[in-house]
């Protein structure tokens, strides 16, 4: 008997080797690793243009390899949007987290989407402003405790969580918006296809595509990383549930065979 | 036997990958990275199967996975056709067995 | 000998002309009074130019659309008018942090808060004293006519890219609704920059990074120094002022813009009186000319400065002349401007009063 020994999972070198500086067991490592890998699927790497916001992960640059533009807070979809109509032929992914999309952004990425601005919106989503210190996002939950929601969020103070997804979903231009999760191996795998869903938009050309990516945050939500994936599934997901809610070339293919 | 490399330099101890690991392949090191942190690592007599599920979750891309596939070699795959070869042709073929049953039934 | 090409149009237009000879790629902007007639321009004359247009939701959006396209390494430009102006101010203290060219165009109007649409310069301070947080500055450009409306348009982009610094034009209501004949023309060019920092994919070169967060302290403080560095060069090398009849003055107006069209008249109807009026006119008002006010009020006895606000220029004035010699002031804010001939009735009398005493007698 020979034994082979084949390497089955390896590091991409779109990734830096630069150890990261997110908390252990937080969401934005997994989901650096599929961006990278999404851009080496398509072989983009060399032609794309990060934009990065204002957040945990406004040092996104120093861990995917490509290109690399610090917007202001909120405005990484306008900054993209000057990109791509300057240099079309650039790869141009924002990456942007809750409060960076759905608070202080929410202008800038409605109206992206709604010209069908050919990019492509890599939107984490912890329910909470980490970089800061622990206070709500647009997205914290009903009943959540965060530094300013110290009795937790009310609907009557506060009103409900912001659903991104859905909201966009009611427009006509966008061409994918999606809503997976990276907290267990299968989610993860989804995950990667749904970002490799999105980014081929843009490759050929098909407009705005959107990814929502349910994350934990185990510092904030004062949970240990493995209790914190079981509550992206036991609690986030209650409010936020999986899918595609909008696939245009998937309703341009019914309409076709219609 | 299949095996994973954990980068001690990269791993922060969330300890993810042991919680998804479906065969307690991975423990804590007892020694410290530059970090200050005690990093996984694969135990010595760890049974993995290389199914991928800790390199999957590790938020830090800390983790390779090294399959291992026994295969056999040339010599010995040849033996064991002809082997096999020499066995078949000594069995009847099915469908002689068939009714050759058919006639000690009846 | 061919003659000039010579168009009616106003300052408006003549912005959208000017950026277009001066090799505009990219142009994002919101609709505001008093200026709807350049993004309209620009709509109708940059597609088939093949040059982007778009209309923005906001001004936030539309400098962050310039931050985008100026850091792919194109032409990146805004208009705006005061309100708007005051939205763009992050937007500007991240271009000038991350060393990005771009142009943008403020055509005044009255403030402060929503305040009116007529006239006004009550927006020097934002320009010259930087709106934005940090320790930045932008050039300051002051046309006064729409043929340097179309001039300095034109020249904003070189100079944009020779320093790596925003050029900021400050026009106003009254420059860009009038309507004079301009001679269309292309501006002289500066010696074309290379851009190795422009984001163009890493293809066969390492990661470039577009950015203004520099985390540590000692690479802050070290960025800091160079833009400093940048600054006192363009100080050092980009002045300019116009200088009208400043030799042997007795009075010396400063005004930029439209106020000084009106002591450019006061100053020709004093002269002509065989008083020996002059005027010094800043054409950027970052870096303040302040040598050349100082060369142009050797003889005077006093300075009139003349704004459209309630005294910001006054203080670079002040601050280049000290104490040397009695500065008096006429402001007028809400869109009001002074008129001709309280200029003159005003030289006339402040001739009165200081060119009979002994020079350098402070009063």
């Amino acid at each position: 008997m020979i034994a082979t020994e084949k390497k089955v999972f390896a590091r991409t070198p779109v990734l830096f080797p630069q150890i990261t500086h997110y908390c252990p067991g937080c969401g934005h490592g997994i989901v650096h690793r599929l961006v990278a890998e999404a851009l080496e699927h398509y072989g983009v790497q060399q032609r794309a243009v990060c934009v990065a916001p204002v957040g945990c992960s406004v040092l996104a640059y120093k861990y995917i390899a490509v290109d690399a533009v610090e917007a202001a807070h909120g405005r990484a979809p306008a900054v993209a949007t000057g990109l791509k109509r300057a240099r079309p032929d650039l790869f141009v992914f924002t990456y942007q987290g809750d409060g960076d999309l759905a608070a202080i952004g929410t202008a800038e990425i409605i109206h992206a989407a709604n010209r069908g601005e050919n990019i492509s919106v890599v939107f984490v989503n912890n329910a909470v402003y980490g970089m800061t210190g622990g206070q709500m996002a647009p997205t914290t939950l009903l009943g959540q405790k965060t530094t300013t929601t110290p009795q937790g969020r009310s609907e009557v103070n506060e009103g409900p969580p912001v659903k991104v997804c859905e909201l966009l979903a009611s427009m006509d231009a966008p061409s994918y918006v999606a809503r997976v999760t990276v907290n267990k191996p299968a989610a993860v795998r989804k995950a990667r296809q749904a970002i490799i869903t999105a980014f081929g938009r843009q490759v050929s050309g098909k407009g705005f595509s959107l990814v929502e990516v349910l994350s934990p945050c185990p510092t904030y939500w004062r949970l240990p990383p493995p209790k914190a994936m079981e509550a992206v599934e036991n609690w986030m997901m209650k409010t936020f549930p999986l899918g595609v809610f909008k696939n245009k070339e998937a309703a341009d293919a019914k309409i076709a065979q219609s | 036997m299949s095996r994973i490399e954990i980068a001690a330099e990269l791993c922060k101890a969330c300890e993810l990958c042991i919680s998804v690991c479906p065969n307690e392949c991975i423990e804590q090191s007892d020694t410290l990275n530059r970090y200050g942190v005690f990093p996984m690592r694969m135990r010595a007599d760890a049974r993995c199967t290389a199914c991928t599920l800790c390199a999957t979750i590790c938020p830090d891309t800390a983790i390779e996975v090294y399959r291992t596939v026994e295969e056999k070699a040339p010599a010995e795959k040849a033996a064991t056709e002809s082997e096999q070869a020499a066995v078949s042709s000594e069995l009847p073929s099915p469908a002689a067995q068939v009714s050759s049953n058919q006639e000690a039934a009846s | 000998m061919s003659k000039p090409n010579r168009v009616l149009m106003s300052g408006n237009d003549a912005v959208v002309e000017g950026a277009i000879r001066g090799g505009v790629d990219c142009y994002f902007g919101y609709p505001i009074t008093p200026q709807n007639e350049v993004i309209a321009g620009m709509a109708a004359r940059l597609p088939p130019l093949g040059k982007v247009f778009l209309q923005s939701e906001s001004e936030l959006a539309a400098i962050s659309m310039v931050h985008g396209a100026a850091a792919a390494g194109k032409r990146a430009m805004t208009t705006s008018s005061s309100p708007g102006i005051s939205l763009m101010q992050e937007g500007i203290s991240y271009l000038a942090g991350s060393r990005l060219p771009a142009v943008i165009v403020n055509v005044q109007r009255g403030g402060p808060g929503l305040g009116n649409i007529a006239p006004a310069q009550g927006d020097y301070f934002q320009a010259t004293r930087g709106g934005g947080n940090g320790d930045y500055q932008t050039i300051v450009l002051a046309p006064d006519s729409a043929q340097e409306l179309m001039d300095f348009t034109a020249q904003a982009f070189d100079l944009a890219e020779q320093y790596r610094t925003p050029v900021l034009i400050l026009s106003d209501g009254r420059l860009g609704q009038m309507m004079e004949p301009v001679e269309l023309r292309d501006p002289p060019r500066r010696p074309p920059v290379p851009k190795p920092w422009a984001l163009t994919g890493a293809d066969g070169r390492p990661q470039q990074v577009v950015c203004s967060l520099h985390l540590p302290i000692p690479e802050l403080a070290a960025h800091n120094r160079v833009l400093q560095a940048v600054y006192r060069e363009i100080e050092r090398r980009e002045q300019r002022a116009e200088s009208y009849h400043t030799s042997g003055a007795k009075l010396v107006f400063v005004a930029y813009g439209a106020c000084a069209r009106l002591c450019r008249e006061a100053v020709d109807y004093l002269r002509k009186e065989g008083l020996a009026a002059g005027m010094l006119r800043p054409i950027t008002l970052w870096p303040f000319p302040k040598k050349k006010l100082q060369t142009a009020v050797q003889s005077a006895a006093v300075l009139v400065v003349v704004e459209m606000s309630a005294g910001q220029m006054i203080e670079d004035v002040r601050l280049s002349v000290g104490d040397k010699l009695p500065i008096e002031f006429v402001g007028r804010t809400g869109g009001e401007a002074p008129t001709v001939k309280e200029l003159i009735q005003f030289g006339r009398r402040l001739l009165k009063k200081y060119a009979t005493s002994r020079r350098g007698r402070r009063r």
